[in-house]
């Protein structure tokens, strides 16, 4: 026997040492006698008994398959044989002679293509079998030959059991050589380890090379790159769409507020009394400004929330003073109506005041009295109806000049709200930029490290995959040192009982291969 | 079929689906999954002999009826090739010889297996190798000559007169294997020996030869049922037709368990489910299913005791599924008083 080369020893340390201690006791064993085994209800312990029957002391026994010169294996002619049975064969197959008994083919007529079946999944899914051959046996005619009475019948039954060249082949087998037979045991354990070793292999570079690995880094990188290609156009749209919105809200709110100072000052002036109406003006201007500060105050909100939303870090530009744009209205000028008033109301008065006085003239004793009295009345009703006209006209201005007032403020308030939302653009802009531009170099950065990442990965994936090249190759080359040594005589050799002449079967042995 | 009247529930299905939809079409679906066809799986490994199995079972009408159907599937334990889906509601897991792991595995994942150790001519000591058997796979394993039973169903051989005639000259040893029956000598033709053992094996011949030399004036009629008897096919049958007895029971169950689920859920339109679940044919249904559940043995006495008893028996069982099955039994029982 060789010893394992120091390579494939390390390549088998490495990948599977379960295997090295299986070498180790196989190179420790000394393979003697006969293991005889096979399928649950096949007739295993009756084919035991005929064999001892037949070869006496020249059969030696042995515990296990391991420490066995030759292997019977016993089928029953019922069936071929199952994944299970030849899994549990195989190693057997692989390490020692193996006669493949198939038992109990005086019962079944359909022994021998079972056998055939039998032989042929063998050689078909064992090819490292070294040494099998099959036999077709029958125990129970063996035992039925012994209370044949008649001698020719007694022959013929026992010849036609195919138990005597069993044996025979049984006793020659297990007096082989031991090491031959510890050779092949020694060979196949070899074998056996290295297949484990390059299942192991085989599973390594399958695990390595699986897409999975690489899978979080590749799919971070393709959202970095997204990320990239698309950071730039989408800020700036966004920023351009938040600022138009920003500022047609303000124009809105701008309307709203103006109108609502109109509606306002209309119902003050409809309602304020004579006293009132001189600081009237000065409250709605006070209210003017007031609405001023609203709208201001909301712009600059909008303004803070585009800011932060597209987190620019920039200060919104205060608004300039602009100068008070409402001014307390011009005092009335007193026209020709003013004048005509006074007429038209000196006179209506002294008619209103004859006529009330009319009454008294039928009392002689009054007749001093009516002319004074009725210039008082004339004169009094005069004076309430030149202030009344007065009243009137000056509701009338304050009024215009209100409209006035709300017409100025809109423009201005419009003037300066897009004043600031221009000059807010013009700081928020190149802010926008500059934030692209470091988010820009962030994602370039991590992309950078994640390509850096899958390069080392594919490296180090090249690197596995080349030691399991090697480790590969070296377990090849230590195998072929070990050759499976076929015994050519019979593999693949099924050999029939005699005298069944008649029936397109051979007398002697024939090849099923 | 299974004590439930399919037209009476169709019925009973299509009006509550025009009172309620959903529950019409809950019912119906119970319906349809308690009448589907009842399917009769054989399985086995390689070359135990499935087909002839299945063949012995397409002779009978009640397994190849519009309610039952007989498959075979791909063998099991195949170098190769994966095992078959086994999903048949009665397994029928063919053995030949002895039994291996992958049918322990087989029969131990089915739910409703029949074991048939088919080949049963082949084994020489048949009762002591079906005790093995059975202790093997813990299921009883029934013998069964299949080419026998397969031809004596089918009427054939038709005549047994070759084997009357030449019965004097067939030597005891002759009889050993078919390979010596077919070179002994005789008035039989080799090519009519041959197909003899094809149609009824050494066994069957051994058999009818036996039975004529007893009786040479026996005739054919009764050769035929010795050989049947030989073959095991009644105890098969038997066994065969008990799974099924037992999937429609279990299916009727769960049939009226469904349905009072049904009425509890749409209590507003069930009061013509609950006449149904309260009729004597519903009762009987439950109980039936009840007692093969909780396959416990029955007590004697009159009914009133026997549901006092079953009531105790419930109280203080613990699975919940048995617990249901005793109330459904003792209600059943004081029905009856009633």
């Amino acid at each position: 026997m060789i010893d394992v080369p120091a390579d494939l020893n390390s390549v088998l340390r490495r990948w599977n040492p379960a295997g090295l201690d299986g070498i180790a006791r196989a190179a420790r064993v000394t393979p003697r006698g006969v293991h005889i085994t096979g399928i649950a209800g096949s007739g295993v312990s009756a084919l035991r008994t005929q064999l001892e029957r037949s070869a006496g002391d020249a059969l030696e026994h042995s515990p296990d398959v391991a420490s066995a010169a030759a292997v019977v294996f016993v089928l029953d002619a019922a069936a071929p044989i199952g994944r299970r049975a030849l899994a549990e064969l195989t190693p057997a197959l692989e390490s020692t002679a193996v006669a493949v008994v198939v038992n109990k083919i005086d019962v079944h007529r359909e022994w021998r293509s079972v056998a055939r079946v039998v032989a042929s999944s063998i050689a078909e899914l064992v090819p490292r079998a070294v040494d099998v051959s099959f036999w077709a046996t029958s125990a129970a005619l063996a035992e039925r030959s012994r209370i044949a009475v008649d001698p020719d019948v007694r022959r013929e039954l026992y010849e036609e059991s195919g138990i005597e060249e069993l044996a025979a082949f049984v006793v020659s087998a297990s007096a082989q050589s031991i090491d031959v037979a510890r050779r092949r045991k020694f060979h196949a354990s070899v074998h056996a380890a290295a297949a484990g070793a390059r299942h192991e292999i085989v599973n390594k570079a399958r695990a390595v090379t699986s897409a999975s690995s690489t899978a979080g880094l590749r799919a971070e990188r393709a959202r970095l790159t997204d990320r990239r290609d698309r950071e730039r156009a989408e800020r700036t749209a966004t920023l351009r769409s938040r600022l138009q919105l920003a500022r047609a809200e303000s124009i809105h709110d701008i309307n709203e507020e103006t109108r609502g100072f109109a509606s306002r000052a209309r119902e003050s002036i409809a309602t304020a009394a004579r006293s009132e109406s001189k600081h009237l003006s000065s409250h709605l201007i006070e209210q003017l400004a007031q609405g001023r500060e609203r709208v201001d105050s909301r712009l600059t909100v909008r303004m803070r929330a585009i800011a932060d939303d597209l987190e620019l870090g920039v200060d919104i530009p205060a608004h300039e003073d602009l100068p008070a744009e409402s001014v307390e209205p011009a005092a009335r000028t007193k026209g020709v109506e003013d004048r005509v008033m006074v007429v038209v109301g000196a006179s209506a008065g002294v008619g209103l005041g004859r006529i009330a006085v009319s009454p008294l003239s039928t009392v002689p004793a009054l007749d001093l009295v009516i002319l004074p009295m009725s210039l008082l009345v004339g004169a009094l009703s005069a004076w309430w109806l030149v202030r009344s006209r007065a009243l009137i006209a000056d509701r009338a201005h304050l009024r215009t000049w209100s409209a006035d007032a709300a017409a100025s403020a809109k423009s201005s308030w419009e003037q300066a709200a897009l004043a600031r939302v221009l000059a807010v653009e013009s700081v928020f802009v190149p802010a926008s930029s500059e934030s692209v531009r470091s988010s820009l170099r962030t994602a370039e950065s991590d992309l950078e490290r994640v390509e850096a990442e899958l390069r080392s990965a594919a490296e180090r994936r090249a690197g596995v995959l080349a030691a399991c090249d090697r480790d590969l190759a070296a377990l090849d080359r230590g195998v072929e040192k070990f050759p499976i040594a076929h015994s050519g005589g019979t593999v693949g050799i099924f050999r029939a009982s005699k005298h069944i002449d008649g029936f397109g079967v051979m007398k002697e042995d024939r090849s099923v291969r | 079929m299974n004590g439930v009247d399919q037209g009476r529930l169709r019925r009973l299905a299509s009006e509550l689906s025009v009172r309620d939809g959903e529950l019409g079409h809950q019912v119906s679906t119970a319906l349809d999954r308690c009448f589907t066809r009842i399917r009769v799986q054989v399985t086995g490994r390689v070359g135990v002999g499935k087909s002839t199995v299945r063949a012995v079972l397409d002779h009978h009408e009640e397994l190849t009826g519009p309610d039952v159907e007989t498959t075979e599937s791909a063998a099991v334990d195949v170098p190769r090739s994966p095992d078959p889906i086994l999903d048949g509601d009665v397994l029928i897991h063919v053995l030949a010889g002895g039994v291996q792991a992958a049918d322990v595995d087989v029969i131990a994942a089915a739910s409703c297996p029949v074991v048939v150790l088919a080949k049963a001519d082949t084994v020489d000591d048949v009762p002591g190798a079906v005790e093995r058997l059975t202790e093997a796979v813990g299921v009883p394993v029934l013998p069964l000559t299949g080419t026998i039973a397969r031809t004596v169903l089918g009427g054939r051989p038709v005549t047994f007169a070759g084997l009357r005639d030449g019965l004097v000259a067939i030597a005891e040893s002759a009889l050993l294997t078919p390979e010596r029956f077919e070179l002994a000598d005789s008035s039989l033709s080799r090519q009519d020996r041959h197909d003899l053992v094809d149609a009824i094996e050494m066994l069957g011949v051994r058999t009818v030869v036996e039975a004529l030399r007893e009786d040479p004036a026996r005739n054919d009629v009764f050769l035929r049922r010795r050989l049947a008897e030989v073959s095991g096919l009644a105890p098969m049958m038997d066994a065969v037709r008990s799974s099924i007895d037992g999937v429609r029971v279990d299916r009727a169950g769960r049939l009226a368990h469904r349905l009072t689920e049904l009425a509890v859920q749409f209590p507003a339109v069930s009061e013509r489910l609950e006449e149904y679940l309260a009729s004597d044919e519903a009762v009987l249904v439950i109980m039936r299913s009840a007692l093969r559940t909780t396959n416990v043995a029955e007590p004697v006495g009159s009914p009133v005791d026997a549901a006092l008893e079953w009531h105790r028996r419930a109280c203080s069982a613990v699975d919940p599924s048995h617990r249901r099955a005793f109330f459904a039994v003792s209600r059943g029982y004081l029905r009856m008083r009633a």
